[in-house]
């Protein structure tokens, strides 16, 4: 009795959690989220057929034809995409500067993103400021201008 | 400020009204100790039990109770130990990396068995995918469901007279099946919506423009649980101020939102079955305390960088009741917080019970009732009770020693550590800003909270071996004597009639809040002085 009450049921009980949490769990989770697999999948921008980066992590980028992120804030392997919208209304000089594209459009470009995450946060979990995603406001210029911005793809 | 108030408001009633559904399923698991009420349930927990081998006959006393619970952590904590030290031979999925050292697999085990989630690894970087899903991820159900059963047994001694409290592996079992599962597959989808990774490859690299490798892995299943489970470790080393596990100001407060459903829904349980007043008493206690820690937090302008896609005033919440609710997960660095908002965090975790983790979080704020009960009842002259039941002195002692417990393993371990050399090793000098980084470490653990300014810094020897065990006496010493009040409540006669002081209504909730900040001040403001006080 002893044994059963104070071995036996907890090993059991063991051996059930680990393969229900640690193996079904996730992989239910997995099956649920193929119906939003770029997501799923850590958000890669795909162009071509090639990874030219992840919506949500950004990476070291000096080029100066594309928008970078606040190197401020990093983590262990990159950077938070998301920046002040003055931050990136501060850039499009460079930008326009080294790409020949117009500011006129890069500012459109910068607005219409920003309105764009406040839609994504119910305009009520609005951040109290302004912002855009870096790597959402390159992947619109190398699809706009893929003339200017095939050379920068595939070399660094 | 409208729109920050309304953000609050917003997601402090969403996390109330579906506290109050998942406190119906509760107060039936308190109340039906053996067989439920509900068919379709009852024939689930019947075929699972049988293969299980669990009896829902058999009544545990409190000592039979505390060791069923701390057999099967143990086993956990055995198990998390050794994987973590060979991950790199029972892995199947990668990356391959090296197994840890003895004290930092002991450490990382005991710190998720705990519910502490105290981390000095690098997720991304140290851990296989393996090892964050049959390990981390599974050890994350296990916590909150053996917090979460404890108090089911803790209320029922209050609520009948018996020489049992119920069995522990019924109510993990229930928990953990009925409960925590279900809403976590739920939130874990939404997450995946909102834009967390559920993958099982381990990385994707770039070779076009910033030539980088990502990180991914079963991110949205380990957050889901993370935060409801009031575990806060991260799947990143960065926790949730990285965008994979948490990426908008919506997550955030989804988040937020998670984190406060279980300590939310076991005072309105306790209600359902103890009057409906007493229960919305103490639930009001606890919003009353955290509106007081939120303000501190937010008083002062933070002194670093806080993400831009929260704002201050979300990345700031989002800490404090990751603090209140201890858990411990972070979505902007302690660094970055203002010394009001690191005082906040601290007596968060000097408190415990505002409204605490799931589980244990409640049964903090009985052992503060009771305490505030006796200092009361002393001040006006008259013996002490609490619904029905005379208060007597083996409760009050045994109060008494849950409430010492916890400045005892935060402040020995600290002063050892600063005085033995321990501290000036891993932050090069001693001063106001390093002491405190010390003095919250302990705090931290002792709390079973998790949140950690030295990260893997607190990767050597002592930090692992001394923070571990304050992790494992936080969280069972704790546990076993409030079982023990508890079992001393259900042998009790218990009488109607007025309570000769009222344990509910505003004059209760304002006295208890009084009293839990006095006792709080009262025994660590001299520590808090040293630190942050005198930034």
């Amino acid at each position: 009795m002893m044994v059963k009450q104070y071995i036996l049921v907890p090993i059991a009980i063991f051996v059930f959690c680990l393969i229900l949490l640690g193996l079904v769990y996730p992989l239910i989770i997995r099956g649920f989220s193929l119906a939003f697999k770029n997501k799923a999948d850590g958000s890669p921008i795909i162009i071509n057929k090639t990874i030219i980066g992840s919506y949500l992590i950004s990476g070291y980028i000096n080029n100066s034809a594309f928008f970078w992120p606040n190197y401020n804030i990093s983590f262990a392997f990159g950077y938070d995409p998301y920046i002040t919208i003055n931050q990136a209304l501060s850039q499009i000089n460079r930008i326009s500067n080294s790409t020949g594209i117009s500011k006129q459009f890069l500012k459109e470009l910068i607005y219409k993103n920003s309105y764009q995450i406040e839609e994504e946060n119910l305009f009520l979990f609005s951040p109290g400021q302004r912002i855009v995603n870096v790597m959402e406001l390159n992947e619109i210029l190398i699809k706009t201008y893929p003339n200017i911005y095939s050379k920068y793809i595939g070399e660094k | 400020m409208i729109n920050f108030i309304l953000q609050t408001v917003v997601i402090m009633a969403l996390s109330i009204i579906v506290s109050y559904i998942i406190s119906k399923p509760i107060s039936l698991f308190i109340k039906y100790e053996k067989e439920l009420p509900n068919k379709y349930l009852n024939k689930i927990e019947s075929a699972l039990f049988k293969i299980l081998g669990i009896d829902r006959n058999i009544s545990m006393n409190y000592k039979q109770y505390f060791l069923s619970l701390i057999i099967l952590n143990s086993i956990f904590i055995i198990f998390d130990t050794i994987f973590l030290m060979f991950q790199n031979k029972l892995s199947f999925i990668g990356p391959k990396y090296p197994g840890l050292s003895f004290d930092l697999a002991f450490n990382t085990a005991i710190s998720f068995v705990t519910n502490t989630n105290l981390q000095h690894y690098i997720g991304e970087l140290s851990l296989s995918l393996t090892s964050q899903m049959l390990v981390i991820i599974t050890t994350m159900f296990i916590g909150p469901s053996s917090g979460l059963a404890s108090s089911l047994a803790f209320i029922r001694g209050f609520l009948r007279k018996s020489n049992s409290i119920g069995n522990f592996y019924v109510d993990f079992m229930r928990s953990l099946i009925f409960l925590i599962l279900p809403i976590s597959i739920i939130s874990s989808i939404i997450l995946v919506i909102l834009g967390v990774p559920q993958t099982f490859s381990p990385f994707y690299n770039i070779s076009s423009i910033t030539h980088q490798i990502v990180y991914t892995g079963p991110v949205a299943s380990l957050e889901s649980i993370k935060l409801l489970g009031n575990n806060g470790g991260g799947f990143y080393g960065s926790n949730s101020i990285n965008p994979f596990e948490d990426p908008s100001n919506l997550s955030n407060f989804f988040e937020m939102f998670l984190m406060l459903v279980f300590p939310l829904a076991i005072p309105l349980a306790f209600g359902n079955l103890l009057g409906k007043k007493r229960g919305l008493t103490l639930l009001g206690s606890i919003l009353v305390s955290m509106i007081i820690i939120i303000v501190l937090s937010e008083i002062l302008k933070p002194i670093g960088y806080i993400s831009y896609r929260f704002g201050n005033y979300s990345g700031i919440l989002f800490n404090s009741i990751s603090l209140l609710t201890n858990t411990g997960a972070i979505d902007a660095s302690l660094f970055s917080m203002s010394s009001s908002a690191i005082i906040a965090f601290l007596f968060s975790m000097f408190i415990q019970s505002i409204p605490g983790s799931i589980g244990t979080g409640f049964m903090y704020l009985i052992v503060y009732v009771l305490l505030t009960l006796f200092i009361l009842g002393l001040m006006v002259g008259k013996m002490p009770e609490f619904i029905g039941m005379k208060i007597s002195p083996k409760e009050v002692k045994l109060s008494v020693l849950v409430f010492l417990t916890h400045p005892l393993i935060i402040l020995l371990p600290t002063a050892i550590a600063l005085s033995a050399g321990y501290a000036i090793h891993i932050l090069g000098n001693i001063n106001s800003y390093t002491y405190t980084e010390i003095l919250y470490e302990f705090t931290s653990a002792a709390a079973n909270n998790g949140s950690s300014y030295l990260g893997s810094l607190g990767n050597t020897f002592f930090f692992n071996i001394s923070t571990a065990l304050v992790m494992f006496i936080g969280r069972f010493l704790p546990i076993g004597l409030m079982l023990a009040i508890s079992q001393s409540f259900s042998l009790k006669d218990r009488k109607a009639g007025l309570e000769p002081l009222p344990t509910q209504g505003i004059l209760f909730l304002l006295l208890l809040d009084f009293m839990i900040f006095l006792l709080a001040v009262l025994t660590f403001i001299p520590f808090v002085i040293v630190g942050p006080l005198s930034w």
